[in-house]
């Protein structure tokens, strides 16, 4: 099997570059978008095993568009997407049951900023490892 | 018309004065008439008298053809209609009646009674008492009179009187004239009677109308008018009597209460002015403290969003240091970067728990609340801490004794009241456990979150819930927190109508409750 290939999609190049400094140091492939347009023109070079996100609140959520315009998309839904939110920073959004819901929130994990390693480490074999089976 | 005081008082008065009228003329008629009888009586009682002078002496000397002469000369006048001679023993010697003579009348007869009692020698009663009425075949009334003859006062020197009676003379005379006259006077009194009494009523129903009755209607539309709100209806005072006065009462009181309306309404125009103004100026107010707090809610959140992604973002590139992943650190380094790491936390902490407060006291982009499974709530909630209590050694429990256990709120408030308990209660714990409890008791859910922790003294314990509160112990252990937590939570509970209680020993552990009302009670 290949190196994983995973893509960071975030408007802060602070976290861009944390993330990428964490994942490195497992040998992944990484590729980097600052906006949902760069993120979409990535995808569309090649499909990446995993896909991080972040809200991007700044920019008018395109995070959650992102997600969706993906989970549309017949050929990349399948990519399991690790959102990285801060979630109570914004009190608007609200998700009724279950955190992670297919309409409101349609992604396979989340992570709360400001990142842990560790978690992130995980959290990314978890969803390689899923996406294998 | 029968509920009209001057129909009322007219038909009193009028009856009163009308019976007055009548009794006053059939009084004066009766007089009247009494009177013409009498004169009747007289005037017949004296021709009677005459005619039995002028036949005494023929009768003594039994000269019938004078006798019947004489008499037929006083049946010539108008009034003697009749003459009857009767003898001593009661035989009708002569009669204008030639049927009647020779007939005998009884010493009982209604004539005789009047001098003779129980056929005894006559007593003379006065002429006027002799005579009696009767009704004729025709229907013309009678008066008849019984006149004795005498021998002559020669004679009384001898003779008794009662032995010198020659016999009686019967005078019937007519009272057709009298009746006539007695009809005529009736006539005229009941005719002058019905014309007064026609009088006596058209002038109390013209005293009534004019002086009763006018000024009692003016007074009533005066009333109606004043009722229906015109208060410059004034009447004219037509009189100096009661009612005058009663009008010019009426008046004054109409002037006065015109006088209190306008008062009245200019206090109310003044009022309502002052009203309108000031609403205004509050409406404007309340308008700016609108901005204002819509101003001041925009100014927080900026600043926490501005103060959350510079320190995330610190926090971040911290740990990517401590984590050696871009170099190695001496042990020096690593612990000072570990206490920037906390400080960090801290701040971030501190900022949530502020937005928290922000969002519950403003309810702002808030849900409405619904049916929620508490107990997987818990488990939720339990799950995301297991991390944590993992790290720090802390057996976590979840214990649900009664499943589901539906209360009605948000999800969110309650994921946040119960992550910070459990968040309290895994910070605060060196060694030991913590379990979390969900049963129902009768109508509310009761979720408990009992710690083996540090627990809290005795004298904050009453302090707990108030905002920026923290123990005094707890400053010496290496916790750091803001003192928000239990007082946003008690905030949330009291929301949906539940209860929080604590109980804590120190350095034995603390148990903090939270109950809430059932679903469907």
């Amino acid at each position: 099997m290949s190196t994983p290939s995973i893509l960071i999609i975030d408007d802060d190049p602070d976290f861009v570059e944390i993330t990428q400094t964490i994942l490195e140091t497992k040998q992944y492939r990484v590729r980097v978008a600052y906006n949902q347009a760069e993120g979409l023109a990535r995808v569309e070079e090649e499909s990446p095993d995993v896909i991080i996100l972040d809200v991007m609140m700044g920019r008018g959520a395109e995070g959650f568009v992102f997600a969706r315009t993906i989970r549309k998309d017949p050929r990349h839904k399948d990519i399991p997407i690790l959102m990285l939110t801060s979630m109570r920073e914004q009190t608007g959004f609200d998700f009724p049951g279950e955190r992670i819901h297919p309409d409101f929130l349609p992604v396979d994990e989340y992570v709360e900023k400001p990142i842990e390693p560790q978690v992130l480490l995980e959290t990314v074999e978890r969803l390689l490892s899923q996406k294998d089976r | 018309m029968w509920h009209s005081v001057q129909f009322r008082v007219m038909l009193v008065v009028g009856i009163i004065l009308s019976a007055s009228i009548a009794v006053l003329l059939a009084y004066t008629a009766g007089t009247h008439e009494r009177e013409l009888l009498r004169h009747a009586l007289s005037h017949t009682s004296r021709i009677s008298d005459m005619a039995a002078q002028s036949i005494r002496e023929e009768m003594a000397a039994h000269r019938t053809t004078e006798i019947v002469s004489i008499l037929d000369a006083f049946t010539q006048e108008d009034e003697l209609e009749r003459i009857r001679l009767f003898d001593k023993e009661g035989t009708i010697v002569l009669s204008t009646e030639r049927s009647e003579v020779h007939e005998r009348v009884d010493m009982t007869h209604e004539m005789c009674i009047k001098c003779h009692t129980d056929g005894a020698p006559a007593v003379m009663p006065p002429p006027l008492e002799r005579g009696r009425t009767f009704e004729g075949a025709d229907g013309h009334r009678r008066l008849a009179i019984i006149t004795p003859i005498y021998n002559g006062t020669p004679c009384y020197g001898c003779h008794d009187r009662s032995q010198n009676v020659l016999g009686v003379l019967d005078g019937i005379f007519s009272l057709q004239d009298v009746d006539a006259s007695i009809q005529r006077v009736r006539r005229a009194a009941i005719l002058s009677g019905v014309i007064a009494i026609l009088f006596v009523w058209v002038g109390v129903a013209f005293a009534l109308q004019r002086f009763v009755r006018q000024p009692v209607m003016r007074l009533l539309q005066g009333t109606e008018r004043v009722a229906e709100g015109d208060l410059d209806c004034q009447l004219a005072v037509s009189s100096d009597d009661e009612l005058g006065k009663l009008c010019a009462a009426f008046n004054a009181m109409t002037a006065k209460l015109r006088r209190a309306a306008d008062a009245r309404e200019r206090w109310g125009r003044e009022l309502e002015n002052k009203v309108k103004t000031a609403t205004k100026e509050l409406e404007e107010a309340n308008e700016r403290l609108r901005e204002a707090d819509r101003r001041r809610s925009e100014f927080i959140r900026t600043v926490i969003h501005q103060l959350r992604a510079p320190v995330s973002g610190m926090q971040s590139f911290v740990r990517l240091i401590t984590n050696q992943i871009v170099g190695d650190l001496n042990p020096k380094q690593q612990e000072m970067l570990g206490r920037v790491d906390k400080k960090c936390g801290l701040l971030l902490a501190t900022v949530n728990d502020l937005l928290d407060m922000a969002a519950v006291s403003e309810n702002r982009f808030q849900r409405a609340a619904e049916s929620v499974d508490l107990c997987a709530l818990a488990a939720r909630c339990v799950s995301q801490f297991s991390h944590l209590a993992d790290k720090k050694g802390v057996a976590l429990a979840l214990e649900l004794e009664a499943e589901p256990a539906h209360v009605t709120a948000t999800v969110r408030d309650l994921e946040y009241a119960v992550s910070n308990l459990l968040s309290n209660a895994v910070n605060y714990t060196l060694e030991g456990s913590v379990r979390v409890t969900v049963k129902t008791e009768s109508d509310r859910v009761v979720l408990s979150v009992s710690d083996t922790g540090i627990g809290i003294m005795e004298d904050d314990l009453p302090h707990c819930f108030r905002d920026f509160y923290r123990g005094d112990n707890v400053t010496e252990h290496v916790y750091e927190g803001t003192g928000l937590g239990l007082s946003i939570v008690k905030k949330v509970v009291e929301k949906y109508g539940g209860d929080i209680d604590l109980e804590s020993t120190l350095g034995v552990g603390t148990t903090v409750t939270i109950s809430l009302p059932k679903d469907g009670t």
